[in-house]
C-alpha cells in the first residue's frame, strides 16, 4: 500500500504543474471557445524565452510572461480576428491555429536545435515525505497552483472584469449588448491567458527544460485538464489538472505504463460523451466559433 | 468539364514541371527495367557517397551526429588529395525517421546520383530500404542501426556499430559478476532498439542466474518517469538498468534523486548524450554504462579536429561514421567504385585503425567492435574497463 | 553530359503521392463535405496497413483477401468510433477522434503478441493477383494508380448522386438539413465508415509498397497533415484534395532538388506551409478549388 500512497502523492504532485499550464488555454476556450492549438506554441516560444534568461533564474519568468503575452496578442489580432470578420468556420480557426503552431515550432527548431535545453542542471532538494520524497520544487508549484485556483475565484466572483469574462463566456452577444467592445475583450482574455501560459512555461522549463516540439503534449494536458475539471468553470481546469496527474499515476497501480495514454484518452472519450461538462461545469453552450 | 480541364491543366504542368526539374538534359533513352549496375560504367569525376540520415524529425539530434562525424572524414580526405585522385562527396538525404521517405531517397540517391552505397540510419527506416538495396545491389552501410539480426537480412548490408544485444550481454555480465547484485529492474524507452536492449539484457542476466524483477517502459517524449519509478521500486530491485536514447533517461535519473529512490543505476550508451547529462545534473554520479569505444589512443587527434571543426566534442556514433567513411573510401581505394568493388574492398579489411577501435568485418559483415564500461566520476564520463 | 530519367524513382514518388492523394480526398468526405474534423484517419490507414501486413505474412499476399481483410476490419473499427463521436460538436468532435487515434496507435504498439510491437512488421510479401506477384516497381504504379483512379471516381459519384448533396447540405446548415427530416446521424455514419474503408484500401497499397510497418509509421502529426491537406485544396472539392496532395508532397522533392542543405530544408518547408496555411485560411478559407460558402 505503500505505492499506493505514492502513487497518489505523485499524481498530486504532477496534476499541479499541469493545473497551473490548463489555466490559461481555459481562460482563452471558456472565453472564446476557439480550438487554440497555437497555445501550444506560445508555452513554448515562452519555455524559451526563460531559457535565454537562464543566467538570471529568479527572474526569467519576465521574458516568459513577455513572449508569451505578446505572441498571444498578435496571434488573435493578426490571425483569429480576420477570420472573425469573414465569419469562419471551426476548421476555419483550427487550420489556421495549426498553420501558426508550425511556423512557431520550426522557426524555435531553426534558431535553438532540436535538443533539450535545461535552464538549471540537476535534481532538486528533496524532503521526505515517509512514502515518497518530494522536492522543494515541486511543493512549491503544488503552492502555486493552491493560490492560483483561490485567486481564479476571487476575481471572477468578485470583480468586474471577472465577471465580464464570465458572461462573454456564457453570451457572447450579451457584452455588445453592455457596451463592451467584445473584440477589446477577445484581445485582453488572449493577453491574460497567454501570459498565464508564460508563467507555466517557466515553471515547467525550471524543472524539464525546453524542447521545440513540446507544444503539442502541453496542449493536450491543458485540454484534456479543461475538459475533465469541466469546461466554462475556469478552477476546474486546475481541478481537472490535478485529476489528470492522477489518473496518470494510478494508471501504473494495476496496469504497466504502455497503456498510460491509452487509459487517459479513454477517460477522456468516456467524459465527452457521458459527462460532456465535467465534474464542475455548467450548461453547455454550443456555440459556432 | 471546365473544372476538370482545370485540374488536367494543373497536373500536366505540375508533372512536367517535376520532370524538367529532374532530367534538365534528359537523354532520348528511358532507363530499361532492369537498372545498370550503380556507379555506372563511365568514371564519375566524383565519388558520390549516398547518406539517409535523420535530418529532421525526432532523430534530428542524432542526424547531427552522423553528418559532422562523416563530413569531418570527408573533408580530410579531400585535403589529402582525395582517393585515387577523385574527390568524395557525400551526398545526405532526410529520411524524417519515416520508412516511406526512406525509401524514395534511396531510390534518389541510386538512380539520380548513382551512389553505389548509402549509408543507412535508424531501424524502422532501414528494414524498409534493405530491400531496395539488395534489388539494385548496392551496399546498405550502417554506423548507427544497433538491432540486433541485421546481417540475416541481406547480403547487402554492414554495420560498424556495437550492437544492442552486445551492450546489455556486457552490462548482465559487468552487474552479476563485477558488482554481485541479483535482482535488476529495467526502464526502458518503448521502441525497438532499447525494448530490443532490455529484453537481451533480461535473457543474458537471467541466464548467469540473475532475476528481472520488474519491468516498465516510456513512450518518446516521456518527462514524467516517477510513476514508473514508484512502481519498480515496490518490486525492491538492487538495481535499474535504464535503457533509452533521449533525454527521458536524464529525467529518469534526476527524478529516482528527487524522490528518495537510491538504488545503484546503471545504463546504455545514450546516457553519454548532452540531453541526457544536462537533465540528470549531479545524478549522474557514479552511474555505469555500457558504450561502443572511442578508442584512447587513436581517436585523441581525432577528438581535438572534431572539436576544432563544430564546436563540440564528438560521440560514439560521429566516430563509427568517421571511420565507415575512411573505410569505404579504403575500399573504393582498392576495389574500385562500383557496388559489387566496395563490397568485396570492405570485407577484405582487416584490423583497419579506427577511432573507434581495430575494425575488421566477420563472415556476416558485421565489424568486430569492442564495448567498454564507463562511470561518471566528478561529473565527467570515465573509462572503467573493457569488456571481452 | 547525358543525363537519364530517373523513371524507377519519379514512379516512387508518384506511388507515394497517390497513396496519400487517397488518403486526402477520402477525409475530405467527411471533413470537407460533411464538415466533421477526424483526427483519426492516420490511425485507420494505419490499421488498414496492419490487417494488410498480417494477412500477407501469416494467411496469404493474395490481393482481393487482403483488400477485404482490411477494409472490413477498418470499417467496424471506423463504426465503433462514429457512433459514440457523431453526436459530439465541433471542438468535442475533434478531440474524441485525437483520442481514437492515440487509443489505436499504442494499441498497435503495445499489443505484442499480434503486431510485435515496437519491432514492427517486416518482410511483408508483395501482394498477388490470383497468384501472381506483383513485384515490380511499374506493376505497383499500376495497381496503386488504378485503386486511387477508381476510389477517386466512386467518390465523384457519390457527390453527386442526392447522397452528396444532402452531405453538402449538411455542412452549410445542419439544423435546415434535420427539419427536412432525413436521417442525418445514418448518413454521418456511413460517410465515416465509407471514408475508413478508403483508408484501409490506402494502407493494403502501403504495406505492399514499403513492405515494412512501425506503429510509429502513423502519428498524429500525419492525420493533422492530411487535414491540411484536404483545406488547403478545398474542403468540399476532390479535385482539391489531389492539387494539395501532389503541392504538399512535390514541395520537399523540388526542394531537393534546389539543393538546400537538409538540416533547415525541413523546418524551413514546415514554416511555408505554415505561412501558406494561415494566409489561405483569413483570405481564401475555402481553399484553393473550394468553393466560398454561400452561409
Amino acid at each position: 500500500m505503500d505505492t499506493l500512497a505514492a502513487l497518489v502523492l505523485n499524481g498530486f504532485i504532477t496534476g499541479a504543474i499541469y493545473a497551473v499550464m490548463a489555466l490559461g488555454f481555459a481562460l482563452i476556450y471558456n472565453t472564446t471557445r476557439v480550438f487554440h492549438i497555437a497555445h501550444g506554441a506560445v508555452f513554448t516560444l515562452a519555455g524559451y524565452g526563460a531559457f535565454l534568461a537562464r543566467a538570471l533564474l529568479p527572474l526569467a519568468w519576465v521574458p516568459a510572461v513577455v513572449f508569451a503575452t505578446i505572441a498571444g496578442i498578435l496571434i488573435e489580432v493578426l490571425v483569429y480576428a480576420p477570420i472573425r470578420r469573414r465569419s469562419g468556420s471551426l476548421e476555419t480557426y483550427f487550420i489556421a491555429s495549426l498553420g501558426v503552431y508550425f511556423i512557431v515550432q520550426n522557426a524555435l527548431q531553426l534558431v535553438f536545435g532540436t535538443e533539450a535545453r535545461q535552464l538549471r542542471s540537476g535534481p532538486f532538494e528533496s524532503v521526505s515525505l515517509g512514502v515518497i520524497s518530494v522536492s522543494y520544487y515541486h511543493l512549491l508549484v503544488l503552492l502555486v497552483a493552491v493560490v492560483a485556483f483561490t485567486l481564479v475565484q476571487l476575481v471572477l466572483t468578485h470583480t468586474r472584469t471577472g465577471k465580464a469574462i464570465r458572461a462573454l463566456a456564457d453570451n457572447p452577444g450579451l457584452t455588445a449588448a453592455l457596451g463592451i467592445d467584445p473584440d477589446r475583450l477577445q484581445v485582453v482574455v488572449f493577453a491574460l491567458g497567454s501570459a498565464l501560459a508564460g508563467l507555466g512555461a517557466y515553471l515547467l522549463a525550471f524543472d524539464l527544460g525546453v524542447r521545440p516540439d513540446m507544444g503539442l503534449q502541453i496542449l493536450l494536458i491543458a485540454a484534456i485538464s479543461v475538459i475533465l475539471g469541466g469546461v466554462g468553470y475556469l478552477p476546474g481546469a486546475i481541478i481537472g489538472g490535478f485529476l489528470l496527474g492522477l489518473l496518470q499515476s494510478l494508471v501504473l497501480l494495476p496496469l504497466s505504463s504502455v497503456w498510460q495514454n491509452v487509459v487517459t484518452f479513454a477517460v477522456l472519450i468516456l467524459v465527452l460523451l457521458f459527462r460532456p461538462q465535467g465534474l464542475f461545469g455548467g450548461r453547455l453552450v454550443t456555440r459556432r466559433a | 468539364m471546365a473544372r476538370f480541364m482545370q485540374l488536367a491543366a494543373v497536373l500536366a504542368s505540375g508533372l512536367v514541371a517535376l520532370t524538367l526539374a529532374c532530367a534538365p538534359q534528359a537523354s532520348p533513352t528511358a532507363s530499361p527495367a532492369a537498372p545498370a549496375p550503380a556507379g555506372g560504367s563511365r568514371e564519375p569525376d566524383v565519388y558520390k557517397i549516398g547518406a539517409s540520415f535523420p535530418m529532421t524529425g525526432p532523430g534530428a539530434t542524432f542526424g547531427t551526429f552522423f553528418s559532422q562525424g562523416s563530413l569531418l572524414a570527408i573533408e580530410e580526405i579531400n585535403a589529402a588529395g582525395g582517393v585515387k585522385g577523385k574527390q568524395l562527396e557525400l551526398v545526405i538525404e532526410d529520411n524524417k525517421v519515416d520508412p516511406a521517405t526512406g525509401v524514395a531517397i534511396y531510390r534518389k540517391l541510386v538512380e539520380v546520383d548513382k551512389v553505389p552505397i548509402v549509408l543507412i540510419t535508424f531501424t524502422n527506416v532501414g528494414l524498409a530500404q534493405l530491400p531496395i538495396a539488395d534489388e539494385t545491389r548496392t551496399v546498405a552501410f550502417t554506423a548507427a542501426m544497433i538491432t540486433p539480426g541485421l546481417s540475416e537480412k541481406s547480403e547487402w548490408i554492414f554495420r560498424n556499430t556495437v550492437g544492442a544485444d552486445l551492450e546489455s550481454q556486457a552490462m548482465a555480465k559487468y552487474i552479476y559478476n563485477e558488482r554481485g547484485l541479483r535482482r535488476i529492474a529495467t526502464i526502458f524507452q518503448n521502441q525497438d532498439a532499447a525494448l530490443a536492449g532490455a529484453q537481451e539484457f533480461k535473457r543474458a542476466f537471467e541466464q548467469l542466474g540473475g532475476r528481472v524483477v520488474a519491468e516498465e517502459s516510456y513512450d518518446i517524449g516521456a518527462v514524467d518517469l516517477r510513476p514508473q519509478l514508484l512502481k519498480v521500486r515496490s518490486a525492491n530491485p538492487e538495481g535499474i538498468y535504464n535503457v533509452g536514447r533521449d533525454a527521458s533517461m536524464g529525467y529518469l535519473v534526476k527524478q529516482a534523486a528527487e524522490i528518495g529512490f537510491r538504488v545503484p543505476q546503471f545504463a546504455n550508451t545514450s546516457l553519454e548524450l548532452p540531453d541526457v547529462i544536462n537533465a540528470a545534473g549531479e545524478a549522474i554520479e557514479g552511474i555505469v554504462y555500457t558504450t561502443g569505444a572511442l578508442d584512447p589512443e587513436t581517436s585523441r587527434d581525432f577528438v581535438s579536429r572534431y572539436r576544432q571543426r563544430w564546436g563540440t566534442d564528438p560521440e560514439v556514433f560521429a566516430g563509427n561514421h568517421y571511420d565507415a567513411i575512411r573505410m569505404i573510401a579504403k575500399a573504393i581505394e582498392t576495389n574500385g567504385y562500383t557496388a559489387e568493388g566496395i563490397r568485396a574492398g570492405l570485407l577484405a579489411i582487416k584490423d583497419f585503425p579506427g577511432v573507434t577501435g581495430k575494425t575488421s568485418f566477420d563472415g556476416k559483415r558485421e565489424a568486430t567492435k569492442t564495448v567498454i564500461l564507463k562511470i561518471f566520476r566528478n561529473g565527467q564520463p570515465t573509462f572503467l574497463k573493457s569488456v571481452d | 553530359m547525358a543525363i537519364e530519367i530517373p523513371t524507377t524513382y519519379l514512379i516512387n514518388v508518384l506511388i507515394i503521392i497517390e497513396i496519400y492523394a487517397i488518403l486526402a480526398f477520402s477525409l475530405n468526405l467527411l471533413a470537407g463535405y460533411a464538415g466533421l474534423l477526424s483526427v483519426a484517419h492516420a490511425a485507420l490507414f494505419g490499421v488498414g496497413a496492419y490487417v494488410a501486413g498480417l494477412v500477407a505474412l501469416r494467411v496469404s499476399p493474395e490481393l482481393l483477401l487482403l483488400l477485404i481483410s482490411a477494409v472490413v476490419v477498418t470499417a467496424l473499427l471506423a463504426l465503433a468510433i462514429a457512433v459514440p463521436t457523431l453526436r459530439l460538436g465541433g471542438d468535442y468532435f475533434i478531440l474524441a477522434t485525437l483520442g481514437f487515434q492515440v487509443i489505436i496507435t499504442d494499441i498497435l504498439r503495445n499489443w505484442v503478441d499480434l503486431t510485435r510491437g515496437p519491432f514492427g512488421l517486416t518482410g511483408i510479401p508483395r501482394a498477388r493477383l490470383f497468384g501472381f506477384p506483383l513485384a515490380s516497381t511499374e506493376l505497383t504504379l499500376l495497381l496503386v494508380t488504378a485503386c486511387a483512379v477508381g476510389l477517386f471516381l466512386l467518390s465523384w459519384r457519390l457527390v453527386r448522386a442526392p447522397f452528396g448533396r444532402v452531405l453538402l447540405a449538411l455542412r452549410e446548415d445542419e439544423l435546415a438539413t434535420q427539419l427536412l427530416g432525413k436521417d442525418l446521424v445514418r448518413f454521418k455514419v456511413s460517410i465515416f465508415v465509407l471514408s475508413g474503408a478508403m483508408a484501409a484500401i490506402a494502407g493494403v497499397l502501403y504495406a505492399h509498397f514499403v513492405r515494412s510497418l512501425t506503429p510509429d509509421s502513423f502519428p498524429l502529426a500525419q492525420s493533422f497533415l492530411l487535414l491540411v491537406i484536404v483545406f488547403v485544396g478545398g474542403g468540399g472539392s476532390l479535385l482539391g484534395s489531389v492539387l494539395g496532395t501532389f503541392l504538399l508532397l512535390l514541395l520537399p522533392e523540388i526542394m531537393r532538388f534546389i539543393g538546400l542543405p537538409s538540416a533547415t530544408a525541413g523546418p524551413i518547408q514546415q514554416i511555408i506551409y505554415g505561412l501558406v496555411l494561415v494566409l489561405l485560411m483569413i483570405f481564401r478559407p475555402q481553399g484553393l478549388l473550394g468553393r466560398a460558402s454561400t452561409s
